[in-house]
């Protein structure tokens, strides 16, 4: 692995490097805004021999159509804000921001998921080596999502070198899913739940015999009282989303099956980045994952006793309100945020861990990083335009800035690293937290901030669309391009 | 490769309600469906894979389980860590033998987390044993339980080395076969102990034939036992008398070669008269004054009695406390499987081990052999020590590597507050990696000069849980108002 673009003094692996995955293009435009920025330019300059009146209304009639798309608020077109705006209000106009389900349902006799994921399916297909996994599959989309869950052995008390080795693992893992043919997307989500203070408690009292002497139990109750909470569960899950190969006519079964062949070798790479220990989740844990996801308040009685967990097209809320900025879920207040920019600079391997760890006050914490592999072809391409932008930039100016110059060396060297078979791969953050009382949110959203400070990440709430951002960090597959409204 | 449909179709709607239909693309249409009309992508940013692992994942580690007795607070979460060998390995199957091994320097808090797992244990119906209690640490927290103490040392309670238990009671009961293997078991026991006692007293090795002479002798007694174990003074008359069997594992088996027999077991003989007429011959010739009693809810042997500064008994004690103590497990799990007697769970706690294992040459093996179960499944251990940098300095190569089994041989290592040349020790048995290492080592080094009002020893009670090659879990234990007024170790410097 080569190093990063800057390297401290210190000589620890730093990494960086990353940039906005919008396409080349000029005043913020992407490549197709360019394009109609060129045409409504030509047009107007076609107009001026004509007349110069109607030559300055295209260029002002351009100018209006495409500033929304050149403007961005936090990471957003202004297009993508108005139209937020606009879909919000026609959802709340016509009540489409509730959902129930059950009985008092007049959409849906069974508690299904909301949104995209009403029609999703899940198979359980045999592995031939680790027992059965579960395939999600959302027919609308032909997305086949399979879930590895991993028991990561963190960061305290290892050495760097490990450290660094595991993220080399993950390095080559990523690189491989880029070569990985029909692979949508890949999403590791880490979901923290804080101990409620009762699981210590409860394993005293269901340990200790009742004629066991006074003072062993005495001693029992006093170191109870005095710790109450017990360590959050850490459930770390990798989800894979394949798409079906186009141009065949294959039934769900099979791409099921093909999907779950791949699995072994994807299982054995990982491996690597988090130590052993990686599962495929079966249905039935799928369930429960996505029950206690919309019903916290169950999520204890699911964790003692398995059986309770329903089936998947049962697993759903009972109902839901989503509102601008949160979302309301059976017993909890979520809300999600994403991504808007990733850490300047370069970073140290252990930052990203300031986001995903436990936070006591909430009643769940989930964190995804969402992978969108390159295929390779396009990969190779985009490395080189990328090189070939910065370098016109550069030799345009007069002087070329620091900033264009650093631009140059960064996309030379991410050339170079996809030359040496690095993968490229688009990323993103989906950050939900989930409370008990509306109340609370508030405060969720400092702590978020403040991880999110931590961790360097600029995150902003996913205003408007808080229904499908709680479910795109759910092992369910949600690929949020592919169902946006507006595709840029 | 089968396949399952969970759910092909979503299910049919009532036929009451026409409204209801196939979900759209988006979910239901229509008010309370729940349709998502705005999806948003968020933004991506993009690089090479060898960038983009840099943010990284996988670094929140997966939590221990909350199974077993609350030994304390991770250092770093401050949440309840729960841990003990038994549960560890018949619960959550975390370990592969229910052992753990306790280092760290002496009044760091060794003795609390040995307290707290006994009072934890003893919650959950496990029958502790501590098997030779040097201060005593643990003589008080067994009384308060209404567990039995028992007091061994020069004009206290003795105990009979060759007391293997009551395996006498169980061999009427057993079929032919069982009850070969149980003598020979017994045999294996005492031999051990004998020849452990041996060693002691004469400070060298003993020799394969005199171990087989001893052997043949204890065999001898074993056939002939009625319900009183025999004594030492027994393998000296045994030895004086020379019987054709005892004789028969020699090469003078005839009658006229017993003057030969004579002269060649002749240092064997001056042992045995010096074990029992030379300085410990109070502590060991005799039966068994006070027998352990398996059905109080805790035991304790407390050896307290025996001059710290008098190696050789405190050895020659320790030693034959572990062959009862563990005599008497096996012999409870034996009846346990013979229906007997219900079955019980064990907890035996080795205190102080380096201070039996460096007094002589050849007592590692034989310790480990006394130490030794049948059937481990029963019985969890600790074993407790301040230093394994100590028994680096046993003699022999063998004994050096031997001492270290020990330690390997544990599932979980819990290493408290020590020095760097210690850890170097431990780090042969168990790799530790830097980052481990200075955690520990921080705990020995006070903060600064400065001594805060009511400040306790910086790293007292702090202790890193090794599970294999994971990761240790630092911990910090702070005993409970009762448990300090228990096991105050220093109370001679409490002023009042």
């Amino acid at each position: 692995m080569s190093t990063g673009v800057r390297d401290r003094p210190t000589g620890q692996r730093t990494y960086g490097n990353w940039r906005l995955g919008r396409g080349a293009g000029l005043f913020g435009l992407g490549p197709a805004g360019t394009i109609a920025a060129f045409l409504v330019m030509v047009l107007a300059a076609a107009m001026l021999p004509v007349s110069l009146l109607a030559s300055l209304l295209t260029v002002i009639f351009g100018v209006l159509v495409l500033a929304p798309l050149a403007i961005r608020v936090n990471g957003r077109t202004g297009i993508q804000v108005i139209t937020a705006r606009v879909a919000w209000w026609l959802t709340r106009a016509r009540r489409h921001h509730i959902y129930v389900s059950g009985v008092a349902s007049r959409a849906t006799a069974a508690h299904q998921l909301p949104g995209v994921l009403a029609r999703s399916e899940v198979y359980e297909v045999e592995t031939g080596r680790s027992g059965t996994v579960a395939v999600v599959v959302v027919p609308q989309s032909r997305h086949y999502t399979v879930t590895l869950r991993c028991a990561p052995e963190g960061l305290d008390l290892v050495d760097q070198a490990v450290v660094d080795a595991r993220v080399a693992h993950l390095a080559s893992w990523l690189s491989a899913l880029s070569r990985e043919p029909h692979l949508v997307q890949a999403q590791v989500t880490v979901e923290t739940t804080p101990d409620p203070g009762t699981r210590l408690a409860a394993e005293v009292a269901a340990t200790s015999r009742p004629d066991a002497p006074t003072l062993a139990r005495q001693v029992l109750n006093d170191v109870v009282e005095s710790s109450p909470a017990g360590s959050a569960t850490v459930d770390t899950r990798v989800s894979l989303t394949y798409a079906a190969p186009p141009g065949r006519a294959l039934s769900h079964e099979d791409v099921c099956r093909e999907v779950a062949g791949r699995l072994p070798h994807l299982h054995a790479g990982l491996t690597g980045a988090t130590g052993a220990g990686i599962t495929p989740l079966s249905a039935r844990s799928l369930a429960a994952v996505v029950r206690a996801a919309y019903d916290p308040a169950v999520a204890t009685d699911l964790a003692r006793d398995p059986q309770l967990t329903p089936d998947w097209p049962q697993a759903g809320p009972v109902a839901t309100r989503e509102s601008w900025d949160a979302y309301r879920h059976d017993s909890a207040f979520s809300r999600t945020w994403c991504m808007v920019e990733a850490p300047r600079g370069v970073v140290y391997s252990r930052l990203f861990a300031r986001l995903t760890d436990p936070d006591p006050q909430l009643l769940r914490k989930r964190v995804t990083m969402v992978y969108r592999p390159y295929p390779p072809g396009d990969a190779a391409r985009l490395v080189e335009a990328d090189k070939r932008d910065a370098r016109f930039l550069a030799s345009k100016k007069h002087r070329p800035s620091a900033r264009d110059m650093t631009d140059v060396v960064a996309a030379d060297q991410a050339a170079e690293e996809e030359a040496a078979g690095a993968g490229v791969v688009r990323f993103t953050v989906l950050v939900t937290a989930t409370v008990a009382d509306e109340k609370q949110l508030d405060e969720a959203a400092g702590i978020i901030r403040a991880r999110a400070g931590e961790a360097r990440l600029v995150l902003r709430p996913m205003y408007g669309c808080q229904a499908a951002g709680f479910a795109a960090g759910l092992p369910a597959g949600v690929v949020l391009p592919t169902h946006s409204t507006i595709p840029f | 490769m089968t396949i399952s449909t969970r759910d092909r179709t979503p299910p049919t709607p009532p036929p009451r309600r026409p409204a209801t239909r196939r979900p759209g693309r988006l979910g239901y249409a229509g008010p309370g469906g729940g349709r998502w009309s705005w999806i948003e992508p968020p933004t991506e940013y993009r690089g090479t894979t060898v960038q983009v692992c840099g943010l990284f994942p996988f670094g929140t580690g997966a939590s221990t389980p909350m199974i077993g007795v609350p030994v304390g607070r991770h250092l770093y979460t401050g949440s309840a860590v729960c841990f003990d060998p038994i549960s560890w390995y018949t619960r959550a199957r975390l370990i592969n033998n229910p052992s753990v091994w306790i280092e760290g320097e002496p009044g760091m808090g060794k003795s609390t987390a040995v307290r707290r797992m006994v009072l934890g244990l003893t919650a959950q119906g496990v029958t502790p044993l501590i098997l030779g209690d040097l201060k005593p640490d643990y003589a008080q927290l067994v009384r308060a339980l209404g567990g039995q103490v028992l007091r061994i040392g020069p004009g206290l309670d003795r105990i009979n080395p060759l007391d293997a238990g009551p395996w006498r009671q169980v061999l009427d009961r057993v079929d032919e076969r069982t009850g070969a293997v149980v003598r020979a078991a017994v045999t294996d026991r005492r031999l051990n102990m004998l020849v452990a006692l041996a060693t002691l007293i004469r400070r060298g090795p003993v020799s394969s034939d005199e171990t087989t002479v001893l052997a043949a002798a204890l065999r001898y007694l074993a056939e002939r036992e009625t319900d009183t174990p025999p004594v030492l003074s027994d393998v000296l008359r045994i030895l004086r008398d020379a019987p054709a069997d005892v004789r028969a594992v020699t090469l003078w088996q005839e009658e006229q070669d017993l003057p030969r027999f004579r002269e060649e077991t002749n240092g064997l003989h001056r042992t045995l008269l010096a074990l029992l007429h030379g300085p410990l011959g109070d502590t060991f010739e005799g039966q068994t004054t006070t027998a352990i009693r398996l059905d109080t809810p805790a035991v304790c042997v407390d050896i307290s009695g025996i001059d710290d500064t008098d190696e050789l008994r405190t050895a020659a004690t320790l030693l034959s406390t572990w062959s009862y103590g563990f005599a008497q497990v096996e012999a409870a799990h034996l009846m346990a499987d013979l229906g007997l007697a219900p079955a019980r769970t064990f907890f035996t706690v080795l205190d102080e081990l380096w201070r039996a294992l460096r007094v002589g040459h050849g007592l590692v093996d034989r310790a480990d052999g006394l130490t030794r179960l049948n059937r481990q499944k029963g019985t969890g251990t600790a074993f407790i020590t301040h230093s394994l940098a100590d028994l680096e300095a046993l003699p022999t190569a063998h004994d050096r590597a031997k001492a270290r089994g020990f330690a390997e041989r544990s599932a979980v290592l819990m290493i408290g507050p020590c020095s760097e040349q210690e850890l170097d020790s431990v780090s042969r048995v168990r790799p530790l990696s830097q980052a481990e290492r200075r955690e520990v080592l921080s705990w020995s080094a006070p903060p600064s000069w400065t001594a805060a009002e009511g400040g306790e020893t910086v790293g007292r009670g702090n202790f890193l849980i090794k599970v294999g090659s994971r990761p240790g879990i630092p911990i910090h234990l702070e005993p409970t108002e009762v448990e300090k007024q228990l096991g105050n170790t220093d109370f001679r410097w409490t002023m009042t």
